[in-house]
C-alpha cells in the first residue's frame, strides 16, 4: 500500500485497516531528522530513543487531534521540542543541590560518549553550543543544523520571526566568543 | 540588520575547520529496528490499558467485599477474644468422657443412698424402690463379681 503524501498518512494512521502499516512508514520517514534534533540537545543516544520513542507514541495517540491544514513535519516537530525540553528541565531540577549542573554533566558525557564521532573540533564545537541557554541551543540547531526557515521556526516554537533572528545571532557571536578564548 | 542576522557563521566553518557533518552515531540497525520496537509498544500499552479499565470498573466493589471481609475478620476475632476471657477466669474445667460405667456409678451414688435408705429403715410402708433382682446386680456390681461366676460360686 503507497502513501503518497503527508495526508495519506496521516489517514491511513486513523484508518482501522491500515493504521499499523501508515504508522510504520511515518516512523520510516522522519526518525532521523527528529533523532538528531534531540541529540543535539541531550547528547545521550539512550536518552534520545527514549524521547524519540514518546514523541511518536504521542504523536500516533494524538493523531485525531493533528489539523491537517498543518505540516505533519513541523507537527511531529513540536512534539519532539516539547518533549526534550520537558526532560532537560526535569534533569536541570535533579542537579539543584550537587556542585555540578546538568549543562557542565552534558558536556563531560559528550567526551566519554561511544556513539559521538566527531573530531576535536568537533566537540570544541559541540562543547561552545551546550554552554548556551537551551531555547537559544534550540533555535542555533534548528537554524545552523537542520537549515529549517525561520518561519517553521517560528511555528514549532511559536515565537515570532524577528525573535528567532535575534537569538540565532546572539547565539553564533557567543559561540564564536567561547571558541576564540579557547 | 537582517542581512547580518541570516549570515552563515563563518567562523564556525572556516577559521575552525568545522564542518556541518553530523558527529552522533547510533548502534547498528538503530533505525531498521526502531519501527517495530515502537509499534510493539503501543500494542503493550493498550493491553496494559485495557486491563486496567477492567480494574477500574471493579475496584470500588473489590474494595467493598474487601472492607467487608476485614471487618468480618476484625469482628469473630473480637468474639473470640471475649468468649475465650470467660474461659481463662473460670476454674479449669475437665473433660469426662462419657462412658457406661458413669451411669452405673451414677446410679450406684443414687442407689446407695436409697439402699441406705431402705436397709435402714424399720418403717416398713416405705416401699423398696428396690426389686430383689436389683438388689442382687447391685451387690454384684460392687463386688465386680459377674453374674455367672456368682451362680456358679453358689
Amino acid at each position: 500500500m503507497q502513501f503518497a503524501d503527508d495526508n495519506d498518512i496521516v489517514s491511513g494512521i486513523k484508518s482501522k485497516d491500515k493504521s499499523e502499516q501508515a504508522f510504520k512508514i511515518l516512523v520510516e520517514k522522519y526518525q532521523k531528522r527528529l533523532y538528531m534534533h534531540i541529540r543535539k540537545m541531550v547528547i545521550s543516544h539512550a536518552d534520545t530513543d527514549d524521547l524519540l520513542q514518546e514523541t511518536f507514541i504521542k504523536a500516533y495517540r494524538g493523531i485525531e487531534k493533528f489539523r491537517e491544514d498543518s505540516s505533519l513535519f513541523t507537527w511531529l516537530y513540536r512534539i519532539a521540542t516539547n518533549e526534550t525540553l520537558n526532560f532537560i528541565k526535569k534533569k536541570k531540577r535533579s542537579y539543584v543541590f550537587t556542585a555540578t549542573d546538568y549543562e557542565d554533566q552534558l558536556i563531560l558525557s559528550l567526551k566519554g560518549d561511544e556513539y559521538f564521532d566527531g573530531d576535536k573540533a568537533e566537540y570544541k564545537l559541540q562543547r561552545a553550543i551546550l554552554k548556551l541557554p537551551e531555547k537559544q541551543r534550540l533555535v542555533f540547531n534548528m537554524k545552523y543544523y537542520d537549515d529549517l526557515k525561520y518561519n517553521e521556526i517560528s511555528e514549532i516554537l511559536k515565537t515570532s520571526v524577528g525573535a528567532l533572528k535575534a537569538s540565532y545571532h546572539h547565539a553564533v557571536k557567543k559561540i564564536e566568543e567561547i571558541l576564540k578564548e579557547e | 540588520m537582517s542581512n547580518n542576522l541570516d549570515t552563515k557563521p563563518k567562523m564556525l566553518k572556516e577559521e575552525n575547520n568545522i564542518s556541518k557533518k553530523n558527529p552522533f552515531k547510533t548502534p547498528k540497525s538503530y533505525f531498521e529496528d526502531l519501527p517495530d520496537k515502537i509499534v510493539n509498544r503501543i500494542k503493550e500499552d493498550k493491553e496494559r490499558t485495557s486491563y486496567k479499565r477492567t480494574f477500574d470498573i471493579f475496584k470500588p466493589y473489590i474494595y467493598m467485599a474487601a472492607g467487608l471481609l476485614a471487618l468480618a475478620f476484625l469482628m469473630k476475632s473480637g468474639l473470640s477474644l471475649l468468649v475465650d476471657k470467660e474461659d481463662i477466669t473460670s476454674p479449669i474445667k475437665t473433660q469426662t468422657a462419657y462412658s457406661e460405667d458413669d451411669t452405673i456409678i451414677e446410679s450406684l451414688i443414687t442407689d446407695d443412698y436409697l439402699f441406705y435408705t431402705y436397709i435402714n429403715s424399720e418403717d416398713e410402708s416405705i416401699e423398696s424402690e428396690f426389686s430383689s433382682e436389683e438388689l442382687e446386680e447391685y451387690i454384684l456390681a460392687l463386688n465386680n463379681i459377674e453374674y455367672d461366676l456368682y451362680f456358679e460360686l453358689e
